[in-house]
């Protein structure tokens, strides 16, 4: 995480062309974009590519960012129109958890195991695979709140920001979609579910 | 506080997205609300579950280089533009933009006041023609043009008055 002050500065430099600068900021926001195009998408390879252009595009457009200090919501609001641009209107996909009727044998025995081993913080495959499904399920307007809040913990005014929406839509949005992935984990993991052995 | 009101506000209060009050009493709801306070426990699994996964991502961060590359073609063009951000260089470009204008706008003036003496004369050369051959003594006053004098059929009826 790069200090605010230390943003300001690095921020400064890139609108003056200072290419150093900029890989600085990468590497401090990087992983959080792939990560988040990543959530929305569902692709890693279209994620490391629409991330690449997000900062390509960023770069370019420096100029236009008037407070040094949001820089990194108008990032993030740069990847978003970069996916949404590049889906334009369709659905991302993600494939569907509704079909199925439960874990199979293998995938009880991986969670089974996860259970048994509570020094064991790795979440297993399968469990991974239900979130990331049940994240993608969501619609656009609720899947963009859930990820930036639960997986990137950014404020709700600097989500505001991203997705362009009010404070009050916001807290609603996040609390229905989370309440929706909630129930979907929820069901999949059964009896399981709220079992402290999982961390 | 209603159990519906403390509902819609769980995730924030989990965020820390409410205010000291606001967390006051939802705390004091959610203390003798056995329903409610399995509804914040269950939401509160859920986020730690999803922070789990967020560290297992496992992403791969492409290589700064690609973007260098991108973006190298991009700062070392003079279109780009990007120089323009600098104030020193819009305080330069401005100033460069005023010095080629002013004198065009000049030039512009002294161009017009030439066609205008030019002008002028054509007039006066056209009223002392028209006095020389037809004797008409009423003209107009320099400057005024009530007809365009290369047509014509356009020029009012002007009667000599020797002749009448």
């Amino acid at each position: 995480m790069i200090a605010p002050e230390h943003l300001a500065d690095l921020v400064g430099r890139v609108k003056s062309g200072d290419v150093e600068a900029f890989r600085q900021l990468y590497e401090g926001y990087g992983r959080k974009i792939t990560n988040y195009i990543y959530r929305l998408t569902g692709s890693r390879s279209e994620a490391e590519d629409l991330a690449q252009d997000t900062f390509v595009l960023a770069f370019k457009k420096i100029g236009a960012l008037k407070d040094d200090r949001k820089f990194q919501s108008w990032l993030f609001r740069i990847a978003q129109n970069n996916v949404y641009q590049k889906y334009r209107g369709k659905r991302p996909h993600f494939e569907s958890i509704d079909d199925e009727e439960g874990p199979e044998l293998s995938d009880l025995h991986q969670l089974e195991t996860a259970l048994k081993n509570p020094e064991d913080r790795v979440l297993s495959t399968e469990l991974q695979e239900v979130i990331h499904r049940a994240i993608g399920e969501l619609s656009n307007k609720y899947r963009e709140v859930f990820v930036l809040s639960a997986l990137h913990r950014l404020s709700y005014q600097e989500i505001s920001e991203i997705v362009g929406r009010s404070l009050p839509s916001v807290k609603s949005d996040i609390h229905r979609a989370r309440v929706a992935v909630r129930d979907k984990v929820k069901r999949y993991l059964g009896d399981n579910y709220g079992m402290s052995s999982l961390f | 506080m209603e159990c519906r009101v403390c509902s819609d506000s769980l995730s924030a209060l989990l965020d820390g997205e409410v205010t000291v009050e606001e967390q006051r009493s939802l705390e004091a709801h959610l203390a003798q609300c056995p329903s409610c306070r399995e509804e914040f426990d269950s939401l509160a699994y859920c986020l730690r579950l999803t922070d789990a996964l967020d560290a297992e991502a496992g992403l791969y961060l492409p290589p700064f280089s690609g973007i260098e590359d991108r973006i190298g073609s991009v700062s070392g063009s003079f279109w780009n533009l990007q120089w323009l951000v600098s104030p020193a260089w819009a305080a330069l470009a401005a100033g460069l933009l005023l010095a080629v204008s002013l004198p065009l706008y000049w030039k512009s003036t002294d161009e017009e006041a030439v066609l205008q003496s030019q002008f002028t004369s054509f007039i006066q050369e056209r009223d002392r023609q028209e006095v020389l051959h037809h004797g008409i003594i009423e003209i107009e006053p320099v400057g005024w043009v009530t007809y365009n004098p290369f047509k014509l059929e356009d020029a009012p009826a002007r009667g000599n008055p020797f002749l009448e």
